[in-house]
């Protein structure tokens, strides 16, 4: 005996399924609103905050020459708009201070005996110390330098200088790229990746951790038992701070064996940076937690935190490259702070004092953050 | 005294009064059954009691402390442990796990005391893990106690429930319909047990819908539409109820149900095979309803004791009468 085959009706069956579906989707508003807002905030970072080209770079400068042509050279390098003179240190130590808390990208030293040396037909010198750690945010501006300069210098050699037009080795410029001499991305990649990985794993894995109780119908359990409520929340987030510890340790371990990457500074410094980092990944996930209903809508509120936390904390892209509106975003995420402190200890051997900014900043989150997750959260199923 | 005591207890869920003022006690060391139909306000009942929801308003008393809005932690440590209806463990632990996590007082849980492995803290996990292979034993999980959760059928899952309540040495431990969904043997051993709890001192305050169980309990409360509507004892609520039930036998009386349900002076006529129960609060009306009916000889109607199932779908009428909207 054949089973009769339900043909008829087809269309009218699928429109209900349809129908349905659409019906739950619409509301699911947090879901729905999500799906809309996911692609919206990805053309906006991408299309406007993303600048792979970055100008304008905060630069020192000592010109300890204060000649027509120094100046002629300095203007040369400002026109270039790669660089912004925004800081005039009084010494070499000062300039290197500045470069090493990561306050300016480029150091320009115009010895004092610059135009003594070109009027004496001697080779003069040019110095420009570089962050590099970010080999993408060096490479441009210094690519071109050298020949702004040349250009500037041709215009100004005159006169008695006039000769010297034709001498390629007149002023030689010398770069130096400090931190990173070599130029390898990864020496910039690792550290970051550091940051990126925690945020991803972290924030996920205790937002879901907890909607996860909340799915399942054990949260009532939870809630019911003689534990108090400021227990369970530490309880079900301190776990990840030991798997956030092992995730650290791997990530060095196989940067150091793989990729020569190694922590230049303090390692305690690097570890308390870690923790509170961790720490605060966890509250904002959380936070999370307190503010979605499920699971899905608790991964989809994690994305929102994971993907400006790659794009927009100098990560992938130059910070400095981003409009002000984008770095003020940027600033707002625990990630840049980190990402700071990361790469500070370990490709410059940054002490505190260096990253005491940062740290002050992921305290400041992690404060905000609590006070949010404390007060969103429910001791009863309200 | 009382050991749980409720006073003028209200809460309602986006303008729906489901708790309308319920006065309501549990006495200590018995089995109090709480009865009444779906959405009567049983779970809310003891949502609210263990302070799972805040009640809008009235009293609770536990062992003579005030506990109305305490939270969920501060209700279960002062000895008031409830189960859920539906008995969701966590999945990957097992069912040792499930109760040492109910153990009280243990001080391994102090960061310090875990990491050093004290005496005190070693000597309570010792006692606490006797005493979960004894409840494992006495609710018949100990061939199952390395088991994980999700292994456990539905009757054992709803067992597992109530041990670990147990596990956390209530005074009175609150169970929302823990036979729901179980078989009949089993709901029959988990009643022995009920009994053998109560026997050690444990008040038991037990939400079910059958009323066999009713029957098993020491004194039972109806509420229905968020009111207590009767209290007592099995008998004394039978007798309170002023209820007359007639059972009618015979082929096709079962068929009579249907006619007789909406004549004036019954108020419910239900068919239990191939008799008929047709029950109503006065005789004389109820003997004129079943009259028209009472000529066919193949039929024998009888006038019987009503049964609490009857005396509770009477009441329900009652209520429904009063509840609002109706």
């Amino acid at each position: 005996m054949r089973w009769p085959v339900a043909r008829r009706g087809f269309w009218v069956r699928l429109g209900a399924i349809i129908v349905k579906e659409v019906l739950q989707l619409g509301r699911d508003r947090l879901t729905f609103a999500m799906m809309f807002a996911m692609p919206i905030m990805q053309l906006l970072l991408f299309g406007y905050a993303i600048d792979t080209d970055p100008h304008r770079l905060p630069t020192a400068v000592i010109a300890a020459d204060q000649s027509q042509i120094t100046r002629s050279v300095l203007s040369a390098l400002a026109n270039t708009g790669y660089m912004n003179f925004t800081h005039r240190p009084a010494s070499e130590e000062e300039a290197n201070a500045l470069l090493q808390r990561g306050e300016v990208q480029f150091v320009v030293t115009i010895p004092a005996d610059f135009t003594r040396r070109l009027v004496r037909g001697e080779r003069a010198q040019i110095l420009i110390d570089a962050d590099a750690t970010d080999p993408l945010a060096a490479a441009n501006p210094l690519a071109a330098a050298g020949p702004a300069i040349n250009q500037a210098l041709a215009r100004d050699f005159v006169g008695p200088l006039a000769g010297l037009r034709h001498r390629a080795d007149a002023v030689e410029l010398v770069v130096q790229r400090r931190y990173n001499p070599e130029g390898k991305a990864r020496l910039n990649i690792v550290p970051g990746l550091l940051a990126v990985i925690l945020t991803m794993t972290m924030v996920m894995m205790t937002a879901l951790a907890v909607t996860r109780e909340r799915e399942r119908g054990t949260m009532e359990n939870l809630l019911a038992m003689p534990v108090r409520p400021i227990e369970i929340m530490v309880g079900k987030i301190m776990p990840y701070i030991v798997i956030g510890a092992v995730q650290v340790t791997v990530i060095l371990l196989i940067s150091r064996l793989l990729f020569d990457v190694v922590v230049e500074g303090s390692l305690p410094l690097f570890c308390l940076g870690t923790t509170l980092f961790i720490i605060v990944n966890l509250a904002i996930g959380f936070t999370i937690s307190t503010l979605t209903q499920n699971q899905l809508q608790a991964m989809q509120a994690s994305f929102f935190m994971m993907l400006p936390s790659i794009l927009l904390s100098g990560f992938m892209f130059p910070f400095r490259g981003m409009p002000v509106w984008a770095q003020w975003l940027g600033e707002a995420l625990p990630a840049t702070h980190f990402m700071r402190i990361v790469r500070g200890v370990m490709l410059k051997g940054a002490d505190l004092g260096d990253v005491s900014a940062e740290l002050i900043a992921l305290v400041a989150m992690l404060l905000i953050v609590s006070t949010l997750a404390i007060s969103r959260y429910k001791v009863t199923l309200d | 005294m009382p050991l749980l005591e409720l006073k003028n207890l209200r809460r309602a869920f986006y303008g729906l009064e489901v708790l309308r003022g319920v006065d309501f006690s549990v006495a200590a060391g018995g089995i109090t059954g709480l009865i009444g139909p779906n959405g009567a306000g049983k779970t809310t009942l003891f949502n609210v009691v263990s302070g799972l929801v805040p009640p809008d308003g009235g009293s609770i008393r536990f062992d003579g402390r005030e506990i109305a809005g305490a939270a969920p932690d501060v209700v279960s440590r002062a000895g008031l442990v409830r189960t859920f209806q539906v008995a969701r463990g966590f999945p990957k632990l097992s069912v040792f796990q499930h109760l040492m996590l109910y153990g009280r007082d243990q001080p391994g849980e102090s960061l310090w005391q875990a990491i050093m492995g004290t005496r005190a803290a070693r000597d309570r996990e010792a006692a606490l893990a006797e005493r979960a292979w004894e409840t494992a034993r006495f609710l018949r999980l100990d061939a199952l106690i390395d088991n994980p959760a999700t292994a456990l059928s539905g009757g054992q899952k709803k067992l597992l429930e109530i041990g670990r309540a147990l596990m956390a040495e209530p005074r009175l431990v609150l169970l929302d319909e823990p036979t729901a969904g179980v078989d009949p043997k089993a709901r029959r051993a988990f009643w022995d047990e009920i009994h053998a709890y109560a026997a050690q001192g444990i008040t038991v305050l037990v939400s079910t819908h059958y009323m066999d169980e009713a029957e098993r309990c020491h004194e039972i409360a109806y509420i229905a539409y968020g009111e207590l509507m009767a209290r007592g004892t099995a008998l004394e609520i039978i007798r309170q109820s002023g209820l007359i039930a007639f059972i009618a036998t015979g082929p096709g009386a079962d068929r009579l149900a249907v006619k007789l349900r909406d004549a004036p002076g019954v108020t419910a006529a239900a068919a239990f095979g191939a008799t008929l129960h047709v029950c109503g609060p006065d005789r004389e009306a109820l003997k004129q309803a079943i009259e028209p009916y009472g000529h066919d000889p193949t039929i024998v109607w009888q006038e019987a004791a009503p049964t609490l199932e009857d005396i509770f779908i009477h009441l329900m009428g009652t209520a429904r009468d009063n509840a609002p909207g109706a």
